[in-house]
C-alpha cells in the first residue's frame, strides 16, 4: 500500500514536470514599434551598462548620477536611468548571466573584449533595423551607412557604433616622468626596433620593469604592427598589411612576422626588458598607474590620449604616446566600441529612445554624466573654455564611450580644438575596404573552441619568450603551428575567406 | 485456497506525521533533481535566448559529435579517467589508515585538534588553494625555489611551465583537501565496532597488525565498497576549481590538466554554446551512471550483502 501511495506521487509529479514543460512557448514577437514617444505612461526604467576598470567601486555617488540623469531624461523621453557598473574583466560573463537568467539588462556594452560574433550565436541581441528607422534619428544622423553596416550580421543589425571618430592609431603611452629624469628621449613615432632602442635603455638606466606582456593571453603583435584580426585573437585568421590592397586571410601565428615578434620577444627577456613571466595575472594598467612599469600598448586616439593622462596625472606623473601603427579606420576600430540592445529587454522601443538621446545634442549633457560623474565632485570645467573639463581622477569610466563626440565635454588636456583634430585625423586616415563585414563560423563552433584553446596554450609562453633558446623558441612555434592545424583553423580561414570574398563583390 | 492472511489495516494516524514530515524533503527532490530533467532537451538543440527550450532548432548528436571531433577530445577524456581511477584508489588506501590511526587517539584534547586540523582544508575555497600552492609553487617568489636552489635564480624549476610535475601536484592537493572529509566517513563505522572483539583478539594474542587486518578491514569492507562504488558514479566527472585554479590556467599544463569540465568552460569563454555543455554533463551523467550499475553488478556477484542494490 505505501509502495502504491509512493510510486502514485513520483508519477503525479514526473507528469507535473512534463506538462510545465509543454507550456510556455517563445515571447510574443514585438507589435509594430511606433515611432512617438509616449509622454503619458509611466516612466520606464531602462538600464545601461557602464563598464570600468577591475577593483574600481563607483556604488556610492551611482544614485545621486542616477538622480541628475533622470532630471534631464524624464522630460525629454519619459524614461529613468538605471546605472549597472561592471568591470572590464567581468563584462561578457555579467551580460550572458544577466540575459540568460532574465534579470533586468537594456543597454548593453558590446564587444572590446568579447568580440560581437560571440554573443551572435545565442541570439543575446536584438535586430535593431526597425528600431533604429523609426526611434533612432538621431544616431543615424551621426553615422554612414558603410560604418552602421560594421555591426550587421546575416542580416540583422545586432549593435550600433559607439564612437563617431573610428580612426585610432596604435603603439605605447609610457611614464614621461621617469624617461625625464633619466635622459631618455622617446620619439613621438617610430618601429618596434626604436621600442626596443627606449626599452633597453630603460632597462640599463632605471629599475622599473620596461615592458610587460603579463598572462600573455592577449596577443600583443596587435599593437606593435598592423594586422587585421578576424576572431579572438586571429582564432579565425589574420590579413597581414591589409591597407594596402591585400585581402588575403592567412594563419597569423605561421607568418614570418609572428615568428620575427617571438624571437624579439625572448631577446627582450635575455635583456631584462620583460622581467614578470605568464604566471602574473596582473593587468598591466595597475602597475602602470603604481609606477612600475614603463611603457603599456594602447590604442590611440586624441580620447584616449587626454583619458590616460588623466589618470597618470591622478597617480603623480606624467604620461605620454609612442606611435607605432599608423592612425587607420578597420572593422576592429570601429567594432571595439558598440552598443546593442539585450534580447530579454522588457521595452526595447524605451532603450533605444535612451541610446538616442543620448547620442542627440540635447542629450550631451546626460552623456556627460555618464562618462565624467558630476560636476565639482568628480570634475571642474576649466576656466576660459567652451567645452573643456578637468576631472580629478575619483571618477573613471575607463571603457565608456557614449555621445555625440562633437556635443560631449571634452577631457582635459585635450581642449577645444579636440573636434577638430579627430576630424583632421579622420581626413588622414587609411579606410579599410572591409568595414562592416563580419564573420562569425556559425558552422564551426567546434573548430573555434579547439583554435583558441591551443592559442591560450601556446602563446603565454612564446609572448613572454620563456623558452631556452632561439632555437626552442622556432621550435615551440611550429609546435604551435601544428596544433592549430589539428584544431582546424585552416578549415576556419578557408570558411573565412569564402565570406569576405562575397561580401567584397557584393559591394 | 483461502488465504489465511489477515490485511493488515493502514494505521493513517499512525504513518500521517511522517509523511507530513517527509513532503518538504520530497518536494525538495522533486523540484532539485527531477524537474530540471526537462532541460535535458538542450543537449539535443542548438539553444537560442530568443526562442526559448522548446523552440530551439533541434540538431540530434550533433552537440555530442562536436565534443569528441576535436583533437582534444582524447586527452580529456584520459586525463578525467585516469585521475578519477587513481584518486579513487588512493583515498580509500589513505582514508582507511588515517581513519585507524585516528581512532587510536585517546587524548580527547588532542582527537578535537586534529579533527578540526584535518577539515579544515576540505572548507578552504579553491581559489585560496591556488594561490597558496602559487606561493610555494612559484618560480620567482615560490618558497621551494627559494629553499632548493637559494638565490640562485638561473636553476630555479618553471613549475607553471613543466607539464611532468603536475600528475604529483594534483593528486597531493586533492588528497590533502579531501582526505578529512572521506575519513569522516570511515571513521563513524569504526566507532561503532564492537569492543570486544578487540579484548578477545588481544587475549588470543594478536598484534596491532593482526587486530586491524582481521577484525578492522572485515567490517570495514562494507563501507569501503559502497564508498567506492558512489565515487565510481562522478567517474566521469572532476572538480573544476582543482583542475582549472590550481594551475593558475596556464596554457602549457593543459596536456595533463585539462578534463571535461574545465574544457566545456574554456570552449563557452570563446563561443557561448549551451548545447555543447548540456551535451557534455548529459554525457557525463550517463557514463557514471553506467559505470555505477556496473561495478553494482560486479559486486553483488562477489558478495550478495555488499552492493547497493
Amino acid at each position: 500500500m505505501k509502495k502504491k501511495i509512493l510510486s502514485l506521487l513520483m508519477v503525479g509529479a514526473m507528469s507535473a514536470s512534463m506538462l510545465m514543460g509543454c507550456g510556455g512557448g517563445s515571447t510574443d514577437t514585438n507589435s509594430e514599434v511606433s515611432s512617438e514617444i509616449d509622454m503619458d505612461e509611466e516612466a520606464y526604467e531602462c538600464s545601461i551598462q557602464v563598464v570600468i576598470l577591475p577593483g574600481m567601486d563607483y556604488s556610492a555617488q551611482e544614485s545621486a548620477m542616477e538622480e541628475a540623469l533622470n532630471e534631464l531624461t524624464k522630460p525629454a523621453i519619459n524614461c529613468t536611468v538605471d546605472i549597472q557598473f561592471v568591470s572590464i574583466a567581468e563584462v561578457a560573463n555579467t551580460t550572458q548571466m544577466q540575459i540568460a537568467a532574465d534579470e533586468k539588462i537594456d543597454l548593453v556594452h558590446v564587444a572590446t573584449v568579447s568580440p560581437i560574433s560571440a554573443m551572435v550565436g545565442q541570439d543575446l541581441l536584438l535586430d535593431l533595423t526597425d528600431l533604429l528607422e523609426k526611434r533612432g534619428q538621431d544616431i543615424k544622423a551621426l553615422y554612414d551607412e558603410s560604418i552602421l553596416a560594421a555591426g550587421m550580421v546575416d542580416d540583422q543589425l545586432l549593435a550600433i557604433p559607439a564612437k563617431q571618430y573610428n580612426v585610432s592609431g596604435k603603439g605605447i603611452y609610457y611614464n614621461k616622468t621617469v624617461a625625464d629624469a633619466n635622459g631618455i628621449t622617446v620619439p613621438e613615432s617610430g618601429t618596434i626596433d626604436d621600442l626596443e632602442a627606449v626599452l633597453t635603455q630603460v632597462a640599463e638606466k632605471t629599475d622599473i620593469m620596461p615592458f610587460y606582456v603579463g598572462e600573455g593571453k592577449t596577443n600583443y603583435l596587435y599593437w606593435l604592427s598592423s594586422y587585421n584580426s578576424f576572431g579572438d585573437q586571429a582564432a579565425y585568421g589574420a590579413i597581414i598589411d591589409e591597407i594596402d590592397g591585400n585581402a588575403t586571410i592567412e594563419n597569423l601565428y605561421a607568418s614570418d612576422e609572428f615568428e620575427e615578434f617571438c624571437l624579439r620577444m625572448y631577446k627582450w627577456r635575455q635583456a631584462g626588458i620583460l622581467q614578470k613571466n605568464q604566471e602574473d595575472t596582473n593587468q598591466a594598467q595597475t602597475y602602470f598607474n603604481e609606477g612600475q612599469l614603463f611603457a603599456v600598448v594602447t590604442d590611440i586616439t586624441p580620447a584616449l590620449k587626454a583619458q590616460y593622462q588623466a589618470q597618470a596625472q591622478a597617480s603623480g606623473f606624467e604620461a605620454e604616446f609612442m606611435t607605432l601603427v599608423e592612425p587607420a579606420v578597420t572593422n576592429s576600430v570601429v567594432q571595439e566600441y558598440m552598443w546593442g540592445i539585450a534580447a530579454n529587454s522588457e521595452r526595447p522601443e524605451k532603450a533605444m529612445d535612451l541610446l538616442n538621446y543620448l547620442y542627440s545634442a540635447d542629450g550631451a549633457a546626460a552623456a556627460n554624466i555618464l562618462l565624467y560623474g558630476l560636476e565639482g565632485e568628480n570634475y571642474e570645467k576649466v576656466e576660459g573654455s567652451e567645452n573643456v573639463i578637468a576631472t580629478n581622477g575619483s571618477y573613471l569610466a575607463s571603457f565608456m564611450v557614449i555621445g555625440d563626440q562633437s556635443k560631449i565635454a571634452v577631457q582635459a588636456p585635450n581642449d577645444d580644438t579636440f573636434v577638430q583634430q579627430n576630424e583632421d585625423m579622420m581626413a588622414s586616415a587609411k579606410v579599410s575596404n572591409l568595414i562592416g563585414y563580419m564573420y562569425t563560423a556559425n558552422d564551426f563552433s567546434a573548430e573555434a573552441g579547439a583554435v583558441s584553446n591551443v592559442i591560450v596554450e601556446y602563446l603565454p609562453r612564446l609572448q613572454n619568450g620563456v623558452c631556452e633558446s632561439e632555437e626552442a623558441t622556432k621550435a615551440l612555434i611550429d609546435e604551435f603551428n601544428s596544433a592549430l592545424e589539428s584544431a582546424g583553423i585552416n578549415e576556419i580561414i578557408a570558411d573565412n575567406q569564402a565570406h569576405m570574398d562575397e561580401f567584397i563583390a557584393n559591394k | 485456497m483461502e488465504k489465511a492472511k489477515k490485511k493488515k489495516k493502514f494505521n493513517l494516524k499512525h504513518w500521517l506525521p511522517f509523511y507530513i514530515m517527509f513532503i518538504p524533503g520530497f518536494v525538495y527532490l522533486i523540484m532539485n533533481n527531477y524537474l530540471p530533467l526537462y532541460g535535458l532537451q538542450i543537449a539535443f538543440k542548438k539553444f537560442s535566448f530568443k526562442n526559448g527550450i522548446t523552440g530551439s532548432t533541434s540538431v540530434g548528436l550533433k552537440n555530442f559529435e562536436a565534443l569528441f571531433k576535436t583533437g582534444d577530445a582524447f586527452i580529456m577524456i584520459r586525463n578525467t579517467l585516469l585521475y578519477n581511477i587513481l584518486w579513487i584508489i588512493i583515498g580509500i588506501i589513505f582514508g582507511v589508515t588515517v581513519a585507524i590511526l585516528f581512532n587510536e587517539i585517546t587524548n580527547k584534547l588532542a582527537a578535537k585538534f586534529y579533527q578540526t586540523a584535518i577539515l579544515l582544508p576540505y572548507l578552504m575555497s579553491m581559489v585560496v588553494v591556488a594561490y597558496l600552492v602559487f606561493a610555494y609553487l612559484s618560480t620567482d617568489t615560490g618558497l621551494f625555489n627559494h629553499l632548493l636552489h637559494g638565490s640562485d635564480t638561473s636553476s630555479y624549476t618553471a613549475f607553471y611551465s613543466e607539464k611532468k610535475y603536475w600528475p604529483f601536484i594534483l593528486t597531493f592537493v586533492q588528497q590533502w583537501k579531501t582526505i578529512g572529509f572521506g575519513m569522516l566517513l570511515y571513521l563513524s563505522t569504526l566507532v561503532g565496532i564492537d569492543k570486544s572483539y578487540y579484548e578477545a583478539a588481544m587475549l588470543d594474542g594478536a598484534t596491532k597488525w593482526q587486530q586491524i587486518r582481521f577484525i578492522t578491514l572485515p567490517l570495514l569492507k562494507p563501507t569501503i565498497i559502497m564508498l567506492a562504488i558512489l565515487n565510481i558514479g562522478q567517474i566521469f566527472r572532476s572538480d573544476f576549481g582543482l583542475f582549472y585554479q590550481i594551475p593558475m590556467n596556464q596554457g602549457a599544463l593543459y596536456d595533463v590538466t585539462q578534463t571535461i569540465d574545465t574544457y566545456v568552460y574554456r570552449a563557452l569563454l570563446v563561443k557561448p554554446n549551451y548545447g555543447l555543455s548540456s551535451a557534455a554533463s548529459f554525457l557525463q551523467s550517463i557514463v557514471g551512471f553506467i559505470f555505477i550499475v556496473s561495478a553494482n553488478a560486479i559486486v553483488r556477484k562477489m558478495d550478495k550483502n555488499s552492493s547497493i542494490f
